[in-house]
């Protein structure tokens, strides 16, 4: 018990030292841009009210009473731009026919093309548009929770300018700007699947309240198209219709609309050509911007070329001024300054008085800009002072020009040409604006050095830990040297917390590195100096072919974070990774297998052999053990390969072409939809295969008698289970309208039950995990005739096994000799079914072939061991080898290859080191609809995206476990040389109490070791290359990924271990009882 | 031992076939072992039959030749690493250096240096003969090194 709590504890601090230099590292490295907290107003020195036309504004005059803003989200410019050359096939060409239509008339409206800056989610885009600032990485992350814009925004400054608002659509807004709208009509946002809710609410009410007179500005926010991208991608005849309304909406809302009042119809992000977003590829940023009124808006000229393409925040200085507002404090956008060069009360419009009027509002987005950077430099001193101060001179020197031409323009008329003075006045406030923007698209991303370095040397001193870890799970003591190690570590995570989080960039920190270097040094000391009790033989450092194999593939995937085409391409390259690893443990049993193979005396043989009859008997070839290791090598390599059909792909990989298994099973592309039964049914086969070849495999190990609570599981629930699942994903491969027509229930009832079923029998089988039956001993021993006689009686003379001469009738008890493996494999498919049901009807079939590779693994692993035939040879006397196996055994190989395995089995689930890759409508298995907690959608999307690293974490302890149990393969060979009675299984585990704990101990911290290594790896890699082009699109998702991944290992390898221990004290009891009854 | 020369004859055809077989095999061996390693399954399948070739012909045929289809002979050489000093010890290291050294040749393919020759399977054929030729000469060096040494052992 107090050796459990020990192990368990040390794991827990591990992990906690993880996890610290991990928040130390994402503070420094994920960096939040200040906000400066103030507002624009119309007391400002520049803006001087010179036209003597128009209502008065605050800085300009009020060219539009009125505004209407429809967002269209993921509406992306090719759905809106006409294309005379496109196909009519193509559901999202040319449907937005009004927008060609009033495009006939180029002064009345206009069409740009509106490009969004990463991240494209709707929430940090939906900032950018009504505040036109930069959005930060980090905000990214905060999607679910939306929290209240506090930075200065056009819509706080219409509000202080008495104009009423009115709000229609995606709740997301009111989570942005509470209590600010005169009337809203929120709709929930997060139901992807749902495509007609929030659409056919706004659209209720959207006529009826644009025709009320209650109203300056109407937002109204649709999401019908971005949902539709989700549920089934742009090419998807549901995508026509969705268009064709939008059409429709846009043609009713401008039939009604007055010459006081502009439209701006946008999209805040576009879509890829699976419909998602997020990332920041062409097809995402490029969204479309539609301006239209009846009046006219701008005029025609040919002073300069026109721009069609705009940046989003370009949108907020825009609609401030035509609406005759100051712009938001923190803008860095550019006014479309087409969009002034008309005024309705103008008698002749000159093209002196067009330049004039869009320089006017140039200018006062330049001083905008200008006095934000002064504010924004009081706050931070992120900003190149000397670049600061070149563009101030710029500015400066624009402002000087402007006097002296109003001075000539007053004095001698308009004698000079002062269109082109204009016009080069014009073209510096353009460049002040611009340069603006680039430097500081250029510091947001600004990092913290000091939190950076001080979570590497965190992580570092965590890899010390655990290595130090390793080294004393070689004695069966944990040495008294860990307290002082712990206190250490204590005394430094509490110092550099504080330093990071309270105290910031001072000269301290350089007490944290100190720290952290002696911490680090004194660790490696203890590690050197540490000396197990007994000598150990093969430690995880020691010198042989799969020791530094693993080794060098732990070290190239450290390294191959470095290189962006090697992350690109972590999928592939995972895969070789592991096929190398396979080879090694092949080549390493076949070494074992003929080792003593005579070759002198054999060659004698031979010769004597082919002298007296030549009869090949190809049987005997083939069932040679190495053979037998080359087969199942080469079938380990299949699946595995096989598995990598259901990768995704990330756009970086341009050659790489959608699965047929990753498509919604509802949507898939015309020239697939043959394959649909085929792959439904694949995908059914293989739930079918897992759970009976999990039911033949506790039949035949002789666990399926009784009816202890695993059992019934196994032979009711999860059946059960599985059909509902199947069931689950026929359901979802109906047409939309049809399943949309079903009632809430029918749509949940599956998976809830699902979830129920695997709730009850985890609890169950937590409570009563033994899955041992105990034949009483007056029952007679009676075979069942149904064609398992033969193990039936195999298993009752296996479990014969207490000393004869000790009791005169041993008690019967079934599968003794699996309890270990057969109450853990109750866990595992418990979480088996969970996952596949998360994952999906394509995915889901990959994780029945990491089972299956995991357990060909297994074999091979086993029968090459040392391990094994420690245990089985081990001299009679000594009772049992368990205690010698398990200082011989090096349990570092066969971890870094299960670690590969799984990494690959991350990219086969379907997965991406991507943002936009996460499958985010896997939160609606079982539920609809919107959530009051975040915490289940969360839940839900952490499982389905590390599905595989929960898998893992699960299956892990059989690394331990298995070896003893004897697999088939093993059992095939030395079947001659052991006789039944001899055969413990998993057993011994129970004997050797202290030796168990220890080789968990062991497992776990070799586990640990690979991911923070793993995690190490990436993080060092995103710090060094963190001014790289592709940091915010490769490196920065990696590490995100590769942290979260080892968290997701942590928390469920805990998770197992506690099961693991429970499963030994009910064993523990179990005997205790049985003794006690002996006794009686 | 007489042979008749017709016997002769067969028997070198046997052998012939025997070893051409063999080769055919362990071409087809490592194509499936390219593809399983992550090569295209369908696509440039002539490229990595080519692959498959230029392997059997580094790893395999040496080996055939010094010890032609005797599995007591592999087994000792490779299995138990104990191949004698001279011929053996050649093939033995020109074997193993021309398996690392396409393995190695896989590693230039996903960079992004967008060259001609990065496509599969260049870089591992090219891997494979210049592990092959490393493997000769440190076979020879080896070779060297230890007859060197056994002679005045012999000597002293």
């Amino acid at each position: 018990m107090g050796q459990n709590f020990k192990c368990f504890f040390l794991l827990c601090f591990l992990i906690l030292l993880y996890v610290c230099g991990l928040l130390i590292f994402a503070k420094g490295f994920l960096l939040k841009r200040v906000v400066v907290e103030r507002n624009s107003t119309c007391k400002v020195d520049f803006a001087m009210q010179s036209d003597m036309h128009g209502e008065k504004g605050c800085w300009m005059h009020v060219r539009y009473k009125k505004a209407i803003i429809i967002v269209i989200d993921a509406l992306r410019y090719d759905f809106a731009s006409f294309d005379p050359t496109a196909n009519d096939s193509i559901p999202y060409k040319n449907r937005l026919t009004f927008i060609k239509n009033s495009l006939m008339k180029p002064n009345n409206a206009k069409l740009y093309k509106f490009i969004a800056d990463p991240p494209t989610t709707t929430l940090q885009r939906l900032k950018g548009l009504t505040t036109g600032s930069l959005p930060t990485f980090v905000d990214a992350g905060s999607n679910f929770a939306s929290s209240e814009i506090t930075e200065d925004n056009f819509i706080d400054q219409l509000i202080g300018h008495n104009k009423r608002i009115k709000f229609l659509g995606d709740d997301t807004w009111i989570g942005l700007f509470p209590n600010r709208f005169n009337k809203q009509f929120p709709f929930p946002s997060f139901n992807v699947k749902d495509l007609h809710t929030v659409d056919d609410g706004v659209l209720k009410h959207l006529f009826k309240e644009q025709s009320k007179n209650d109203w300056e500005v109407l937002v109204a926010h649709f999401l019908g198209v971005d949902h539709c991208g989700h549920r089934y991608g742009p090419n998807h005849p549901a995508m026509r219709d969705k268009l064709s309304q939008m059409n429709d909406m846009i043609r009713n809302v401008t039939r009604s609309m007055k010459d006081d009042t502009i439209l701006f119809v946008m999209g805040d992000h576009g879509m890829t050509k699976t419909g998602d977003h997020g990332g920041d590829s062409k097809d995402e940023l490029e969204a479309a911007l539609f301006v239209y009124s009846p009046a006219q808006i701008t005029s025609q000229h040919n002073l300069w070329k026109e721009r069609d393409t705009i940046s989003q925040i370009d949108f907020v200085p825009t609609i401030s001024l035509l609406l005759g507002i100051p712009i938001p404090f923190s803008n860095l956008g550019q006014v479309i300054e087409e969009l002034f060069t008309h005024c309705p009360w103008w008698q002749t419009s000159s093209d002196i008085k067009k330049v004039y009027h869009s320089t006017k509002a140039l200018r006062l987005n330049a001083k905008q800009i200008s006095y934000y950077l002064t504010s924004y430099y009081e706050y931070s001193s992120d900003f190149p002072i000397q670049k600061y101060y070149e563009l101030q001179n710029l500015l400066d020197h624009a402002e000087k020009d402007l006097q002296a031409l109003v001075t000539a323009m007053v004095k001698d008329g308009a004698t000079r040409d002062i269109t082109e003075d204009l016009k080069i006045l014009r073209g510096h406030y353009i460049e002040y604006i611009s340069q603006v923007g680039k430097i500081c698209k250029g510091i947001w991303a600004k990092f913290d050095m000091m939190s950076i370095s001080i979570g590497i040397l965190t992580l570092l001193l965590a890899i010390s830990t655990n290595i130090y870890y390793i080294r004393i799970s070689d004695s069966s003591e944990v040495p008294n040297t860990v307290v002082i190690l712990i206190l250490y570590c204590v005394v430094y995570l509490t110092y550099a917390m504080f330093q990071t989080f309270f105290v910031g960039e001072t000269l301290s920190a350089f007490m944290v590195y100190i720290l952290a270097i002696v911490g680090i040094v004194m660790i490696w000391i203890l590690t050197y100096n540490f000396s197990a009790p007994e000598a150990v033989a093969e430690t995880c450092l020691s010198l042989n072919i799969n020791n530094i194999f693993s080794w060098m593939i732990m070290l190239l995937y450290f390294v191959l974070f470095f290189s962006n085409s090697f992350v690109v391409h972590e999928d592939s390259v995972t895969l070789f990774f592991t096929q190398t690893l396979t080879w090694i443990f092949c080549f390493k049993s076949i070494q074992s297998f003929l080792v003593k193979y005579d070759t002198a005396q054999l060659d004698q043989k031979a010769k004597r052999h082919k002298t007296q009859h030549k009869t090949y008997d190809i049987m005997r070839t083939l069932t040679q053990p190495s053979i037998l290791a080359i087969f199942v090598t080469l079938l380990l390599n299949v699946l595995v390969r096989f598995s990598s059909n259901f990768r995704a792909c990330r756009e970086e990989q341009w050659t790489c072409s959608l699965s047929l298994f990753l498509y919604p099973l509802a949507s898939l592309p015309e020239e697939l939809t043959s394959y649909r039964n085929v792959r439904y049914f694949f995908s059914v086969g293989c739930v079918i295969f897992f759970l009976l070849s999990i039911r033949k495999y506790v039949k035949h190990s002789g666990n399926f008698q009784g009816n202890s609570a695993g059992i019934i599981c196994i032979k009711y629930i999860y059946p059960i289970c599985g059909v509902a699942i199947v069931l689950h994903w026929a359901l979802q491969g109906l047409p939309q309208p049809i399943l949309d027509a079903l009632p809430v229930w029918q749509q949940i009832f599956l998976p809830r039950l699902v979830y129920i079923l695997l709730f009850i029998s985890f609890i169950a089988t937590t409570i009563k995990p033994l899955t041992i039956h105990l034949l009483p001993k007056q029952e007679k021993f009676s075979v069942q005739a149904d064609g398992t006689v033969i193990p039936q009686v195999y298993n009752k003379l296996k479990q014969n096994f207490k000393d004869e001469k000790e009791a005169e009738h041993p008690p019967i008890v079934f599968g003794l000799g699996t309890t270990y493996s057969s109450a853990l494999i109750n866990f595992v498919v418990i979480f088996y079914l969970l996952l596949v049901l998360l994952l999906g009807d394509g995915p889901s079939p990959s994780l029945l072939f990491a089972f299956l590779s995991v357990w060909l693994f297994l074999e091979v692993y086993t029968a090459s061991g040392t391990f094994t035939k420690m245990v089985f040879s081990g001299d009679e006397s000594s009772g049992f080898g368990l205690t010698k196996a398990c200082k011989v055994n090096n349990i570092w190989p066969p971890v870094v290859f299960m670690s590969t395995l799984f990494a690959t089995l991350f990219y086969s689930t379907g997965h991406q080191a991507t943002v936009p890759s996460i499958k985010w409508e896997s939160a609606f298995t079982g539920f609809h609809g919107d959530f009051d907690y975040n915490i289940i959608p969360a839940i839900l999307i952490t499982l389905n995206t590390f599905a595989a690293e929960v898998f893992y974490s699960i299956l892990c302890p059989l690394l331990v476990i298995w070896p003893l149990t004897d697999g088939l393969f093993l059992k095939s060979m030395a079947a001659k040389k052991e006789e039944p009675g001899h055969w413990k299984g998993d057993f011994l585990l129970l004997e050797d109490e202290d030796v168990f704990k220890q080789m968990l101990f062991r497992l776990f911290s070799s586990m640990f070791l690979f991911q923070g290594i793993k995690v190490f790896g990436s993080m060092c890699a995103a710090a060094l290359h963190r001014r790289h082009l592709m940091v915010w699109k490769i490196f920065a998702p990696r590490f995100v990924f590769a942290a979260v991944s080892s968290f997701a290992v942590f928390t469920f390898t805990l998770l197992t271990y506690l099961i693991i221990i429970n499963i030994h004290h009910a064993l523990t009891r179990w005997v205790k009882q049985l003794e006690h009854k002996k006794k009686k | 031992m007489y042979i008749s020369k017709e016997c002769r004859d067969t028997i070198k055809i046997k052998i012939i076939l025997k070893n051409g077989s063999l080769l055919f095999c362990s071409s087809i061996f490592f194509h499936v072992i390219a593809v399983l390693f992550g090569a295209p399954f369908l696509e440039s399948s002539a490229e990595t039959f080519h692959f498959g070739m230029t392997m059997s012909a580094t790893v395999v045929v040496p080996a055939l030749c010094v010890m032609g289809t005797n599995t007591v002979q592999w087994i000792r050489i490779f299995a138990q690493n104990s191949p004698e000093l001279g011929v053996e010890s050649i093939v033995y290291f020109s074997t193993i250096c021309s398996i690392v050294g396409s393995w190695l040749g896989a590693f230039p393919i996903p960079l992004d240096w967008d060259r001609p020759w990065q496509e599969w399977p260049i870089t591992c054929v090219v891997g494979t003969l210049f592990g092959y030729c490393t493997g000769v000469i440190i076979g020879a060096a080896h070779l060297y090194i230890n007859y060197n040494r056994i002679k005045r052992i012999k000597i002293t």
